[in-house]
């Protein structure tokens, strides 16, 4: 097992960024889909995939087996990069042979939007196509929304393909815009979805048009659309918010989140909780946006520095700094962000310095410590020993106090205090100023790196 | 007999390093010699054995637990005034729990062949294949293992009752019945247990209990009467069969043809077995400080949200609801499935809420303490010294409760249950029982009732196997029973 994670890891690197990965490889895939115990071709007359009776499964077996694949993968040895990004060529081959089974031409008409989807796996766009050109023709006597429906999900299955079609993508949603005013709600997912596709790959201009396209389609509703679907408008704010904030400064960021209160205040009954809600989600939206542009932040505060060869200053001064505020230990549920911190890294060296912020909570993963002092150094030794984060380290003691339930009640530390963005990483620019507030992980990793690469190559267009 | 005492080490192939299992023996405990299977179920030997083959068949490395619950049962049935079955089981359900990298999966079997547990173990792991492995290998630190205490619950007077002995008992408790031309049946059973707990990790827990368990139901021929007494214990001397045989018979006789009363409120004298059936509703759903924190069940501090109600009077000030697993009348295994030890704690003390109890990680993280408070689901609830006769002489009119059947909960958060009476009710008028009365469906929460208590009496064992309880009679007032049913 281990030796085929290997084999595959190894081979998946050299297909990244061709798309398509060379068939030129089957007696490879042949072997490691073997390895991994799925379905094979038949040595001898019988079917492996009889049980496949409709493409749905076909798909469903893909996504299943694409999971299988990477699922004993280190999160630090891929990145989804969504335009690029390939099927593995044991998971193509299976759903090649799988997919083979059906055609465009004779299956029900109730599996041709599955079937379009299957041959999107199996890297076959134009049987995709044609599949659902036949669903169109299917469709033809149908109300325009039912019309419009299978090409909203015809839209998501393209941006969740690997590598995303977006050539496809920006065709289909012509094809759905031209449905009009009856397609409002379909056309509003498919935007937005668009749009935090285009934020993810740091295509700013895009993530913009379509998520204000995705506010039009909103506005062309009817009202009680826009009542069951008011979260669905609230996210695409959010969404508009980011590269507006990028582009244009958090004040017209904030004027994004206004007009959002304005517009989604009346979907809910007025002076309800649920209206409440609403707002008190857009209003934990403003802080980290208000921060945007401020200056002059307090310097990290520790008890306990790690990792800073005795220079435990920070921000230090004349050095784009990432801040990130993190538990005293985390699990695998950070191994994301420890993977971009490590890309980051790896990128900007020294011309980037990255801090993580952390305070003492009694307790070290599953282990009861009664020590800060200990506490703090299991904290170091995980982060920079052990996970050999290029970080420095900043452990702050907590105070308790106890409840009269016996409950520990943890005092608030001085650096959650000065940074108080609602968000967990802070990039500061060489100049200090706030430029970005987010979370680190590879979802915004590209935002993340633009931002970083325009500050440092600003300074050093500066320095010429 | 064998007694286990070395230190073994244990290889576990491929991604793990060597584990060392060693057997944590109380040192109390240790005093004793484990009692002699006799070959009915696991020793302590045999269960550290068949944990040293299930580890060896782990794959992949990681951490296998089993929990072991190996037992010998010897029965007699007996219904319409005759022995209907006897006979002797044994069964051994091994649980084999596999975790790698923080995923977990979980399987179990009744058979110890090699085939059986090592597909025991491929269940687990194809179980554990479902999560998602965590591949941060930093090595935590082995959990502490405390000591547990040592009730005395082995008696091999229990296990000494063979199936000549069952049967001239079941003869016994049908005589009464019989010679009243009634109709008696009833189940008795001894059994003699070991429960282990082992963990890859180096935890061993054994423990070594008997059980013996006898209810008696008589009924009147013509289905106008029915009476029931029941009670288990570890330690068959303190079976009063007879006394059993007798209760029975006496509340079938007086349950016979019974009126119908309006359903309503009533002031209720609850015998000690409905009181056990209706309070157990309130230990098995409402004793969790996670749940209460997070807003759920009646110990839940709507006034203050993400509190429980610790510290605050929650039933009348007369009542402690705890445990003890050293309590001669109400000791128990004292370890659970995890091994974490039983300790003794008062649940709610003189009507305030002391204490809920929680997961060991919920101890660490929330109240800087390395270990966990698990509920056992026994408990004794103490209170007062009335007499059921005191507290009929002092109602004017009431309904006085044999036992409650088929108790369900309707509501998580005020711990609203219904249920029907059974195996007799009597309507208390001016001081005395007046006549039998038709069985009732109730719709009532313990909450309510332990909230209005007017007498408690004093706390006896009542039939509850598996988790031993010790409750009193008590009367509360305004019972809510809430429609009459046919059933006696």
């Amino acid at each position: 097992m281990r030796f085929s994670v290997m084999c595959s890891t190894a081979f998946v690197s050299v297909c990244a960024g061709a798309g398509l990965c060379a068939i030129s490889t089957v007696a490879n895939a042949q072997a490691q889909i073997e390895r991994l115990g799925w379905p094979t071709v038949a040595r001898d007359s019988s079917d492996p995939y009889v049980r496949y009776t409709s493409p749905g499964q076909c798909e469903q077996a893909a996504r299943r087996l694409f999971d299988q694949y990477w699922r004993d993968k280190r999160a630090d040895t891929i990145r989804y990069t969504p335009e690029t990004d390939s099927v593995p060529a044991p998971v193509l081959l299976a759903t090649r042979q799988c997919a083979a089974r059906f055609s465009a031409a004779t299956v029900e008409p109730r599996e041709l939007l599955d079937l379009a989807y299957l041959y999107l796996w199996t890297q076959q766009d134009d049987l995709a196509r044609a599949a659902m050109a036949r669903l169109e023709r299917t469709n033809a006597n149908r109300s325009t929304t039912d019309r419009a429906w299978p090409l909203y999900l015809y839209v998501k299955g393209l941006l969740q393909a690997r590598p995303g079609r977006l050539r496809e993508v920006r065709t289909a949603m012509q094809q759905l815009d031209a449905v009009g005013a009856s397609a409002a709600t379909w056309r509003l997912f498919a935007h937005n979805l668009y749009a935090s596709y285009a934020v993810m790959i740091n295509d700013l201009g895009t993530a913009e048009s379509e998520a204000r396209a995705a506010l039009t389609a909103s506005h062309q509703m009817s009202f009680p659309d826009r009542v069951d679907w008011a979260g669905d408008i609230q996210t695409t704010y959010f969404t508009l918010t980011t590269p507006v904030s990028m582009t244009r400064g958090g004040p017209v960021a904030l004027a994004v989140l206004d007009t959002a209160v304005t517009d989604l205040s009346p979907l809910r009954p007025a002076g309800s909780g649920d209206q409440q809600e609403i707002r008190d989600g857009i209003r934990r939206r403003r802080t980290p946006l208000a921060a945007l542009g401020k200056h002059g932040l307090p310097p990290v505060h520790a008890t306990t520095w790690f990792g800073t060869n005795g220079d435990t200053t920070r921000p230090r001064r004349g050095v784009a700094t990432l801040l990130i505020s993190t538990p005293s230990s985390c699990d695998g549920g950070c191994y994301p962000m420890f993977a971009t911190i490590q890309r980051l890294h790896a990128t900007y060296g020294d011309r980037l310095d990255i801090v993580l912020m952390t305070a003492t909570r009694g307790f070290f993963r599953d282990q009861l410590i009664l020590s800060p002092t200990a506490e703090a150094d299991s904290s170091g030794n995980y982060y920079t020993r052990f996970l050999q984060l290029p970080v420095a380290l900043a452990v702050e003691s907590t105070s308790f106090a106890y409840a009269p339930d016996g409950r520990r009640q943890n005092t608030q530390v001085v650096n959650a205090r000065s940074y108080p963005f609602d968000r967990p990483a802070i990039f500061l620019d060489p100049s200090g100023t706030v430029r970005w507030v987010g979370e680190v992980s590879p979802y915004d990793e590209r935002l993340l790196d633009g931002v970083i690469r325009s500050s440092v190559e600003y300074l050093k267009h500066a320095a010429r | 007999m064998s007694s286990f005492t070395s230190m073994r080490t244990l290889r576990l192939p491929s991604r793990s390093a060597p584990v060392t299992v060693s057997p944590q023996r109380s040192p109390a405990y240790d005093t004793h010699a484990d009692p002699d299977t006799d070959g009915r179920f696991l020793s302590r030997a045999a269960c550290q054995a068949l944990a040293t083959r299930v580890i060896a068949m782990a794959t992949g490395g990681g951490e296998t637990r089993l929990e072991i619950n190996s037992r010998w049962t010897g029965n007699v049935r007996w219904a319409r005034n005759d022995i209907s079955t006897s006979g002797d089981t044994q069964v051994s359900r091994v649980e084999i729990g596999r975790s790698i990298h923080r995923a977990s999966g979980g399987a179990y079997t009744n058979a110890p062949s090699d085939d059986a547990l090592r597909a025991c173990v491929a269940r687990a792991e194809a179980m554990l294949q479902f999560q998602r492995e965590n591949p941060d290998t930093y090595p935590d630190p082995p959990k502490p293992i405390h000591p547990h205490l040592t009730p005395t619950l082995w008696f091999d007077r229990t296990i000494e009752l063979d199936d000549v002995t069952r049967a001239s008992i079941a003869d016994r408790a049908i005589g009464p019945a019989k010679q009243a031309q009634l109709l008696a049946a009833g189940y008795l059973a001894v059994g003699a247990n070991g429960r282990a707990v082992i963990h890859s990790d180096g935890l061993f827990r054994y423990y070594p209990y008997t059980t013996v368990q006898c209810t008696i139901t008589v009924r009147d021929p013509k289905g106008q009467g029915s009476g029931w007494a029941g009670v288990d214990w570890n330690d068959w001397a303190r079976v009063d069969v007879e006394h059993l045989a007798q209760t029975a018979l006496d509340k079938c006789l007086r349950s016979r043809n019974p009126v119908a009363v309006e359903p309503g409120r009533y002031t209720a004298i609850l015998e000690p077995q409905a009181v056990c059936d209706l309070v157990f509703m309130l230990v098995d759903w409402a004793l969790a400080r996670g749940p209460a924190e997070n807003g759920m069940g009646p110990f839940a501090d709507p006034a203050k949200p993400g509190s429980s109600r610790i510290g605050q009077r929650v039933v009348d000030p007369r009542i402690t609801l705890g445990i003890d697993p050293m309590d001669p009348d109400c000791g128990f295994v004292p370890f659970d499935g995890n091994g974490e030890p039983f300790q003794p704690v008062n649940w709610i003390e003189h009507g305030i809420l002391k204490a809920l109890s929680y997961e060991r990680t919920y101890g660490v993280q929330l109240l800087g303490r390395d270990s966990a408070l698990p509920n056992p689901y026994a408990f004794r609830l103490s209170g007062g010294t009335s007499t059921i006769d005191e507290m009929i002489a002092s109602t004017a009119r009431g309904l006085v409760v044999t036992r409650f059947n088929d108790v369900q909960l309707l509501d998580r958060n005020s711990l609203l249950c219904t249920g029907t009476t059974r195996d007799g009710v009597w309507l208390v008028e001016h001081g005395a029982v007046t006549k039998p009365v038709k069985n009732f469906r109730f719709t009532e929460s313990p909450m309510f009732v332990l909230n209005n208590v007017e007498q408690l009496g004093a706390p006896q064992r009542v039939f509850h196997p598996g988790s031993p309880v010790v409750v009193p009679p008590l009367k509360a007032r305004d019972f809510s029973f809430t429609s009459l049913i046919d059933a006696i």
